[in-house]
């Protein structure tokens, strides 16, 4: 893959809701062991509100992405969401956004699935557009309000969250720049669910080997023979994050110390995002980054694929941390509910017939 | 012009009815008032009705209503305007006399709300609202309400206690009337304990769900002494409309329609409210009931409340307010209720109404559609 | 279907962006949105958002709701009075009822007001929630999975 480099982040966004469940209390409701999560090192998670899905989520995340790219939405003249938790099975969810954002109607993008890659695809994609000048600025959403079957170990770290990025050609106003990227996929059914099936089936201890650590040791191998760098050239690592240990193993067999992979590593705390996953570690990442930095962004997707950036960071990073709610003030505004309320809001009991 | 007199009236008691429909309820009062004009002839019809259409699956209501009451093959034609359907049926009526273009009308008015659980029929009710800015979020027609009684508690530091006197006066005028559909006495108490519907609205704060049926015989000055011995004139009458949207008006606690309905109801009988013997106003919900009576002339803003604690405005008092019950306790059959609202003034004047009875000269109706959205004021005189 | 697409599309605008009027002779800022305005009966008018941000007036906490919302009870809602002076009728969320307060600082979100059940139309619009005003500190981390003070 040829690499660009005059393609940026003008800005980003971040929201997950305020309400979490301790991950002790699933456990308990449904007989696992005590202290079963700790050892996925996640100790709780985000709980959409009855009235939030990944739509009103996408939303509130791209329009803090808005404010830190200081832009008129009607430049953007592309959005998508990668969701696979996608409100409508057919109706697109970003002219849902796009209207509440005021962007339409010039616009083009659309709703892409690849598990929790997808968001990155329509990142690789608008890096293309914008290189060959076809458009000026794309917001790309990764939004999901992920589903786990109740009493499934995946409920310990299915959560709700979002991120946005707006890319744009370098300029001054931008907070970090793609140096390169890598994109790995193989048809690896590590996780994925029916058309019509609620819950996703997932392949437990396949998920890890052949597919997780495969493709993003993939990807990264590549990525850095392509740019001729070695691990100790980045200074930060952010892996997808479906719980608190993969990452930490990744980046021992890759060889990055864990230090690197700590300040985008917030999983423990809010659980798996799935499409926001990897990014929400980049926007905390880019909270602490200095100019002249190196990011390593490599987000996963089951079925399966992974995509390795090189991402340098510039000087405009520091005056956009603050337009908008930061990753941190975001963590620290929250509200315990217990198994009853996060049912009733995750519809896990019946909204219908009455 | 035409002077304008009630001549005849009819009513049906308030209540649930599952055992008659829009047609049985209005034949029963349509019956009973032309038993008391001896049966003649009615020219036309004017029917008040808010939701025969939403929950009755029935439109063409007039012309139904006027063929199974068996008066003909008249002109028939139903008036809406939500909760004050039947005030403006009387306005219509009215009209056409006072313009000469007949001689004897009937307004009536009727409601069945017990077609469905309540969860149907409040959303039914809710349209009295603003259907695409209010009724779209989900709010009722007491939510609405009752974004109006805390603002008035909260600018005229009323308490919940101070406020519970409306309903208990209601209930025990209620108690007395035979139409009533709540005739069972209340205490302040069990107002503030009662269920909590929209906070700070409870469930002895709003007027209860039920079907009923009135109708009225208004007469020219031509024939009304040939087919009664007490014709009640309406001698004054003023309509006026506001903003649907609630959150868009400058003044909350105050519903400028009545305020305006009233003043040419007032100039038209060349009187001033304290003149006035005997009020029934549309009390749908506690707050309503004393924003009325602030709105009509009768006490000073945010007043009305404690003024009711020391006695004014009950029995015995001038203006004496809701002899009946009021909606609080007499009923509230939506479309029918303003003029269930003037059979009882005309019955006040005329010295029958079966429950309490005021003695006096002047009395006044006032009838509500949505939250003073539509506001017909009436004054009719002995 | 018990949602009406053509009503509810029309209006999308004036609910997620807070559209409203505004009279090009007399000034006012009409919402909901009018073509005629109510004020100097002027048919030119035209089309501004509001700023989405603005305090509580009052408001009440909904228990009996209508159909088609049996999901969200109890429903709080607020007459909110912008920025621009202009008053909106809303559902307030993400807050307890015991915690409203008259006065309360309020921002708009992008929310679902109701579903057509199964196979009907999802109605977006905008609700209120508390508008927080706060910046962590500098040297607090989420690192160790744990929130804590980093030695500087």
């Amino acid at each position: 893959m040829k690499s660009i480099k005059d393609v940026g982040i003008a800005g980003w966004g971040v929201y997950f809701p305020k309400y979490r469940i301790k991950c002790s209390n699933i456990g308990k409701v449904w007989g696992f062991p005590p202290q079963y999560s700790d050892g996925l090192r996640v100790y709780e998670k985000t709980v959409a509100n009855i009235d939030e899905d990944a739509i009103t989520m996408g939303w509130e995340a791209a329009r803090y992405a808005v404010a830190r790219a200081k832009i008129d939405p009607k430049e953007i003249e592309a959005i998508y969401v990668g969701t696979e938790s996608k409100p409508y099975a057919v109706k697109p969810s970003i002219t849902v956004i796009a209207e509440a954002l005021d962007i339409t109607p010039k616009t083009l993008g659309a709703d892409l699935e690849f598990a929790c890659r997808a968001a990155s695809e329509a990142m690789e994609a608008s890096i293309g557009l914008i290189s060959s000048g076809m458009i000026k600025y794309s917001l790309i959403i990764g939004s999901d309000t992920a589903q786990a079957s109740p009493g499934d170990v995946l409920e310990f770290t299915a959560s709700s969250g979002a991120a946005a990025f707006i890319l744009s050609l370098r300029s001054k106003n931008i907070a970090a720049y793609f140096e390169g990227s890598y994109s790995y996929i193989t048809d690896t059914p590590d996780f994925w669910r029916r058309s019509l099936a609620q819950y996703p089936m997932h392949g437990e201890q396949f998920t890890g080997d052949p597919a997780y650590f495969a493709h993003i040791i993939s990807a990264v191998k590549g990525l850095m023979g392509e740019l001729g760098l070695k691990p100790s050239d980045f200074d930060y690592v952010v892996f997808h994050q479906p719980n608190g240990r993969f990452p930490l193993k990744a980046a021992a067999r890759l060889g990055f110390p864990k230090e690197k992979v700590l300040p985008g590593l917030i999983t423990s705390m809010i659980g798996n995002t799935y499409n926001g996953s990897a990014l929400i570690g980049l926007a905390a990442v880019l909270e602490v980054a200095n100019p002249g930095q190196r990011i390593l962004l490599v987000p996963f997707g089951s079925g399966a694929g992974s995509d390795a950036y090189s991402i340098i960071v510039e000087e405009g990073v520091k005056e956009k941390i603050h337009l908008a709610p930061t990753v941190k003030e975001l963590l620290e505004d929250k509200e315990y509910v217990d198994y009853t309320y996060y049912s009733k809001y995750r519809g896990l009991i019946s909204k219908f017939n009455f | 012009m035409s002077k304008t007199y009630i001549v005849g009236i009819g009513l049906t008691k308030i209540g649930r009815f599952f055992g008659k429909g829009l047609r049985e309820l209005f034949a029963e009062a349509a019956s009973k008032a032309l038993e008391e004009i001896g049966n003649e002839n009615i020219q036309a019809l004017i029917v008040g009705n808010m939701m025969s259409s939403s929950l009755s699956e029935q439109d063409n209501l007039g012309a139904l209503l006027a063929d199974y009451a068996g008066l003909g093959k008249i002109p028939a034609f139903k008036v809406e305007a939500a909760c004050g359907s039947g005030g403006v049926a009387v306005y219509t009526g009215y009209s056409l006399i006072a313009s000469g273009v007949f001689d004897v009308v009937m307004v009536g008015g009727v409601e069945k709300q017990t077609e469905y659980p309540t969860r149907i029929v409040s959303k039914a009710l809710a349209q009295a609202a603003d259907a695409e800015y209010e009724l779209f979020y989900g709010i009722s027609f007491t939510g609405l309400n009752a974004l109006i009684m805390r603002l008035y508690m909260d600018t005229y530091n009323v308490s919940r206690d101070e406020m519970s006197v409306w309903p208990v006066l209601m209930h025990k005028n209620a108690s007395k009337n035979p139409y009533a559909q709540l005739r069972f006495e209340v205490t302040k108490d069990q107002v503030a304990k009662s269920i909590v519907i929209a906070d700070p609205i409870r469930l002895l704060d709003s007027s209860p769900i039920g079907d009923g049926a009135a109708a009225l015989i208004l007469a020219s000055e031509k024939v009304a002494r040939k087919l009664s011995d007490t014709p009640i004139e309406i001698a004054g009458v003023g309509m006026a409309t506001d903003h649907i949207y609630v959150a868009y008006r400058k003044n909350l606690l105050s519903l400028e329609a009545t305020v305006l309905s009233a003043k040419e109801a007032y100039r038209m009988a060349k009187i001033e409210p304290k003149d006035i013997d005997v009020a029934e106003v549309h009390d749908a919900f506690t707050v309503l009931g004393f924003i009325n009576m602030e709105d009509l002339g009768f006490s000073e803003r945010g007043k009305t409340p404690k003024l009711m604690d020391e006695g004014r405005f009950w029995p015995g008092d001038k203006p004496t307010v809701n002899p009946s019950g009021g909606l609080k306790a007499r009923g509230h059959p939506v479309g029918a209720t303003g003029v269930y609202q003037v059979a009882e003034v005309t019955m006040q004047l005329r010295g029958d109404f079966p429950g309490i009875k005021v003695k006096g000269d002047v009395g006044l109706a006032q009838s509500i559609g949505g939250l003073g959205t539509t506001v017909t004021t009436l004054v009719l005189k002995r | 279907m018990k949602i009406s697409v053509p009503r509810v599309w029309r209006e999308i605008k004036s609910h997620y962006l807070l559209e409203a009027s505004v009279c090009t002779k007399c000034g006012k800022i009409h919402y909901p949105p009018r073509t005629i305005c109510d004020n100097c009966k002027n048919r030119k008018l035209v089309r501004k958002k509001l700023s989405g941000e603005g305090e509580v007036l009052t408001y009440t906490v909904q228990y009996v709701v209508l159909e088609g919302y049996r999901e969200y009870a109890p429903i709080i809602f607020a007459v909110v009075r912008l920025k621009e002076g202009v008053n909106v009728l809303a559902p307030l969320t993400d807050v307890k009822p015991e915690n409203v307060r008259v006065g309360m600082k309020v921002t708009a979100v992008l929310r679902k007001i109701a579903e057509d059940e199964d196979l009907g139309l999802i109605k977006y619009g905008i609700k209120f929630k508390p508008m927080k005003e706060f910046r962590s500190e500098e040297n607090v981390t989420y690192e160790s999975g744990k929130r804590t003070r980093k030695n500087s």
